[in-house]
């Protein structure tokens, strides 16, 4: 018989102690990370610049070039105290599809397929994603595989932004101003739960939104009147924001965290003027700041919490539907930059996301005729480029 | 060149960490990506990554803890198409006829069967039995809640078991 924890143990050291530990890499934080490591059989050795090196290829194809020599991160007698400010003119950024799921001309490509009908956004990533069609049905999906969210849906649905979980709310039949809150794991299918959830009205103003989906399956709706925190995959339990973190919003889930905002009296999530926060919250609902973030009308986060990306509070108001910038900044705060759409272009002002940690896709429309195109930025680059889609 | 980061309490250089931390580094995301490829991939853009946040990560309680974190992160949030990863570049295909010989790997128990987890559940299987974290330290690394780590690391072990045939059953995973 195997004890499955006594034999895990010892063959996960065994794994790792017989691990061949390679020399350090070279580190550039200002090199575009388009490269991977090439494996180099054992019986053939490519001699680069005098060196036994790598070779390494960039995702695009467009350079070939050997890896510095290892190991090369050595201590200089050159100091300073700050990361570098300054973006690299010669950094590339690549001109491939997106490698998340986007919309273009109200065609939803997923995984480098076109799924049928006609949409108006997405959210989320190949393996987890939510559409809204231009009929207002919602979708979710794990590739180009769909299922419908029956709905109806007076308050849109929500998704991770790992993609993993999405949730819903749906009114009871026959019960005015009652509903149901639930969720589906996007990669089995499964329903995670559902709790009974006061929808409020909209006659005096009090309905309901999600607003936040987490990586781990935890789920924040609020309103004027009801601020909840439901955890499906904790025994389908569910806390009372409003007792644990009084006048605190919630305003969605990033991968570096929730973002927060006081908001004095009646809880209040249009706009967000006030001092946004990030935070971590609690199974049992405490709110806690673990850093700031910039005052915004839309930011979305890149997976490894590396970057934000943001339009600027009051810049998205009224029928703006393009902006010919936006705002990017590390999650620590050590750098900032702005972003400029390619010549010609501007940002819709709902669609861009990071497909990784150095990288966001944009819908950018046309000045002038609003035709759409695709673009991807890369801050080490400190620009955006047009990008072949579709 | 990379340049050296330095701060005015005299705490060591990011070159000094992460020359100490590489090879403990490395050994952890090989334990998660399964290969030397990923594993390196991972390590380095946690390396790049912990270089632009070095001031907060000396500031934090546990540099180690820090970086372990970034670099559980990094593994789960990867998600490039196959077209995109790792390209083999050789002058001459392998030679044919020659038998791959059998590593200390390839007689494991598990170990096959922990590669061929999902990424979180690996992600707690290796934080709980290689870096004997306990499930609240691991939540804090996964940024979950314990009841998530929890019912990860049961949906885990029993996949486990379940690949190992009925003798699992007996294990202690409880």
């Amino acid at each position: 018989m195997v004890d499955i924890e006594e034999t895990l143990t010892r063959e996960l050291r065994e794994v790792a102690n017989g691990v061949q530990v390679p020399a350090m890499p070279h580190v550039d934080p200002r090199a575009p990370r388009h490269w991977q490591p090439l494996l180099v059989a054992a019986s053939v050795a490519l001699v680069v610049a005098g060196a036994v090196g790598l070779v390494v290829l960039t995702q695009d194809r467009q350079e070939v070039q050997p890896a510095p020599p290892v190991p090369s991160l050595t201590t200089s007698t050159t100091s300073t105290t700050s990361t570098p400010t300054t973006a690299s003119p010669v950094t590339t950024i690549p001109r491939s599809a997106p490698t998340v799921p986007y919309v273009l001309d109200q065609r939803l490509y997923v995984a480098g397929e076109q799924v049928p009908g006609a949409w108006y956004l997405v959210r989320g990533v190949d393996d987890g994603w939510l559409a809204l069609g231009t009929d207002n049905t919602w979708w979710w999906g794990r590739g180009p595989k769909r299922t419908q969210l029956t709905g109806p849906h007076d308050v849109p649905p929500v998704i991770s932004s790992n993609g993993a979980y999405v949730a819903e709310i749906r009114a009871e039949a026959g019960k005015p101003g009652k509903g149901v809150l639930t969720g589906y794991d996007t990669r089995t299918g499964d329903l995670l739960g559902e709790v009974p959830i006061d929808l409020g009205s909209r006659q005096d103003g009090s309905t309901l939104a999600i607003w936040a989906v987490t990586d781990d399956g935890r789920v924040v709706a609020q309103g004027s009147k009801v601020s909840l925190l439901w955890l499906p995959l904790a025994g389908n339990r569910t806390v009372d924001l409003a007792v644990t973190a009084p006048g605190q919003s919630i305003l969605g889930s990033t991968p570096a965290g929730f973002i927060a905002v006081f908001s004095e009296g009646d809880l209040a999530h249009e706009g967000v003027d006030g001092d946004a926060y990030l935070a971590e919250l609690s199974d049992g609902g405490e709110l806690t700041r673990i850093g700031t973030v910039p005052a915004h009308d839309k930011l979305v986060v890149s997976p490894g919490a590396v970057w934000l990306a943001f339009a600027p509070a009051g810049t998205m108001g009224g029928e703006v539907f393009s902006i010919p910038t936006l705002e990017a900044q590390t999650v620590d705060g050590s750098r900032r930059l702005t972003l400029s759409a390619p010549a010609g272009w501007a940002f819709d002002t709902q669609s861009y996301l990071w497909e990784d940690d150095e990288h966001l896709v944009a819908l950018v429309l046309r000045d002038g005729d609003g035709r759409q195109r695709m673009a991807r930025c890369g801050p080490d680059a400190g620009r955006c480029v047009l990008i072949e889609a579709g | 060149m990379m340049k050296t980061v330095t701060n005015s309490s005299g705490a060591s250089t990011f070159e000094e960490y992460a020359g100490s931390a590489w090879p403990s580094l490395y050994r952890y995301a090989y334990l998660l990506a399964g290969n030397h490829a990923d594993a390196e991939d991972i390590a380095q853009q946690t390396l790049v990554k912990a270089y632009r946040s070095w001031s907060r990560i000396q500031g934090s309680d546990s540099p180690a803890a820090y970086l372990r974190r970034m670099l559980t992160n990094t593994y789960l949030s990867q998600r490039r198409p196959k077209k995109r990863r790792l390209e083999l570049l050789t002058d001459e295909p392998p030679e044919p006829g020659q038998p791959v010989a059998d590593g200390p790997e390839d007689r494991m128990v598990l170990w096959p069967h922990v590669t061929s987890l999902p990424p979180r559940q690996r992600a707690v299987i290796v934080l709980r039995y290689y870096e004997d974290l306990s499930e609240a330290e691991i939540a804090d690394v996964l940024r979950c809640s314990r009841g998530n780590v929890k019912s990860t690391a049961h949906h885990a072990l029993r996949a486990l078991r379940a690949a190992i045939g009925s003798d699992g059953t007996d294990g202690r995973e409880n």
